[in-house]
């Protein structure tokens, strides 16, 4: 991952955590052994979280083009340096006490020439963790965009803190 | 975090062993919690304090005569903690610390670091640490928390010294 730039302006040009903050988000398990499988990577994934999270009493929230509190609502892109033919977006809202185990994302294993951003929107507080390969980000402001290039990085948010932990992701891809 | 030194000896395989075929106390949910306002707020937030976060080990639950690696001439306490994963420890300080006088506060590895096993002291989260490293807290009543979102069960130790008054 290396950072791209600070794009807290599109937030509040948004109105990004308000929006976010009206909105309770999906419901998604942790566990989603149905979308893990497909290749060697996901399956060893799925089998690795098999004995840990098969319980599906971990859950983390979502937005996405998809949810219904999202119908109605007009996403408008950040100016990224990069475009592709295709592309896609999702905030992720973790309340205090959801996570998402160290995985790899499974829509970024099939697609060609991909372009995955992740944006904070909020400035870092204590148990706002993300954790990419041995690495750990912290100390973020809001607006923060940074770039991944391997599909196959493992990471994981967590959210042990008091506020809900909000994030922009975005994916491109031809 | 103040790295004080590696004590890998200390860290003896029955101990690990024990820790990680039994499950010590259920807390927040196995036991009264403190009437403080950390408590209140954690609560508030929408954590679930009748829950099991994590496993906490003590005198009256490890089976081995324990004497902390340093300082043990010192009064102290000590405990140990599992968390399979998806457990985890909200942000939060530690009661007794600010109770005790001149409380040194200290954090023993038990397995070698792991990615998505996280212990986050203020705004530094320890990475790449091996079994024994012993750490010691800048202060000992400042706000840490940790959390496992990996695979593995994650194995700590901890102690404190303090002087009685």
């Amino acid at each position: 991952m290396h950072y791209i730039g600070n794009y807290k302006s599109w937030i509040d040009d948004n109105n990004i955590i308000n929006m976010l903050e009206s909105k309770q988000g999906d419901c998604t398990p942790v566990w989603q052994p149905d979308r893990w499988t497909g290749n060697e990577t996901l399956e060893h994934f799925r089998e690795l979280a098999r004995p840990g999270y098969s319980c599906n009493k971990f859950f983390f929230h979502q937005l996405n083009p998809s949810s219904e509190e999202m119908k109605d609502y007009k996403f408008v892109y950040p100016d990224l340096p990069k475009q592709r033919n295709n592309k896609f977006w999702w905030f992720v809202k973790l309340y205090p006490g959801e996570f998402q185990a160290m995985h790899v994302d499974p829509h970024l294993t099939e697609v060609e020439n991909f372009v995955r951003y992740t944006m904070f929107l909020q400035d870092w507080e204590p148990g706002h963790i993300f954790v990419y390969d041995d690495k750990i980000l912290n100390n973020y402001k809001a607006g923060d965009l940074y770039e991944w290039n391997d599909p196959e990085t493992i990471h994981g948010p967590s959210n042990i803190g008091y506020t809900p932990r909000l994030t922009l992701q975005i994916t491109l891809h031809d | 975090m103040i790295f004080i030194d590696n004590y890998e000896s200390w860290v003896k395989d029955e101990y690990v062993e024990f820790m990680s075929n039994n499950d010590g106390t259920s807390r927040p949910g196995g036991g009264p919690n403190p009437d403080s306002e950390e408590f209140k707020i954690a609560t508030s937030a929408g954590y679930d304090l009748t829950s099991t976060y994590w496993y906490i080990y003590e005198p009256h639950t490890f089976p081995f005569e324990i004497t902390i690696p340093f300082d043990s001439h010192l009064d102290n306490i000590w405990w140990g903690i599992k968390m399979n994963p998806g457990n985890f420890m909200p942000m939060h300080t530690d009661p007794h610390t600010h109770d005790f006088k001149n409380c040194k506060r200290y954090w023993i590895a038990m397995q070698d670091y792991v990615p998505g096993h996280i212990f986050q002291y203020k705004d530094e989260v320890l990475t790449n640490y091996k079994k024994g490293d012993i750490f010691q807290y800048p202060d000992a009543n400042e706000i840490h928390g940790a959390c496992n979102i990996s695979y593995t069960k994650r194995l700590t130790f901890h102690f404190s010294t303090f002087e009685r008054d």
